[in-house]
């Protein structure tokens, strides 16, 4: 974290979805340290980044988000991971969370609502950051 | 007659529906997921591997 405020990467290749998550996480306080529009350059940054959070939608191309969250948790098994998608299948939302998704967001939540799960993260990375 | 109302065609047409009306994915709302995700940290804390 930089002075408390978590480092989040976002993983999405819908311009506008991007667009509107940087926003929130900016007006939330939050520091967006890079963005991917494909699954393989998610993974990269991720390698290069190591940021504290990564949002990540499931259907990206060239890997979709569950296979990059795979190969995350197994490289970087303390790695949060939060899917935000659209996928709303029981299946995937199951096979997501035994990767070890930290959390399983639903685009088609309200914005506030959106917001409200992401704080409820933060505040939990922020405790564990402070109890180290 | 018999052709407008071909009851096997109609048994298989029933039958074809229900397939696909069981094949249809099951949707989970936002509440749904945050339960199931409770849940697995809770399996996970009490040693246990999947849902």
């Amino acid at each position: 974290m930089t002075e408390g405020k978590p480092r989040i990467i976002l993983a999405d290749d819908e311009i506008h979805i991007r667009y509107l998550v940087r926003n929130i996480i900016r007006v939330e306080g939050y520091l967006v340290v890079g963005e991917a529009n494909n699954g393989e350059d998610a993974l990269a940054l991720y390698r290069q980044q190591q940021p504290d959070l990564i949002l990540m939608d499931i259907n990206l191309p060239l890997k979709t988000g569950d296979a990059v969250l795979a190969d995350i948790m197994r490289e970087f098994p303390q790695a949060k991971v939060v899917m935000l998608t659209m996928v709303a299948d029981i299946d995937m939302v199951r096979r997501c969370l035994e990767l070890g998704a930290t959390d399983y967001i639903l685009k088609s939540n309200p914005i506030e609502e959106i917001k409200r799960i992401l704080r409820r993260i933060v505040a939990t990375l922020q405790a564990k950051e402070s109890g180290s | 007659m018999n052709e407008r109302y071909d009851v096997r065609q109609m048994l298989l047409e029933i039958k074809n529906d229900e397939k696909v009306y069981r094949s249809k994915p099951v949707l989970l709302t936002q509440k749904e997921i945050d339960a199931m995700r409770e849940k697995l940290c809770q399996v996970k804390k009490e040693g246990g591997a999947t849902l």
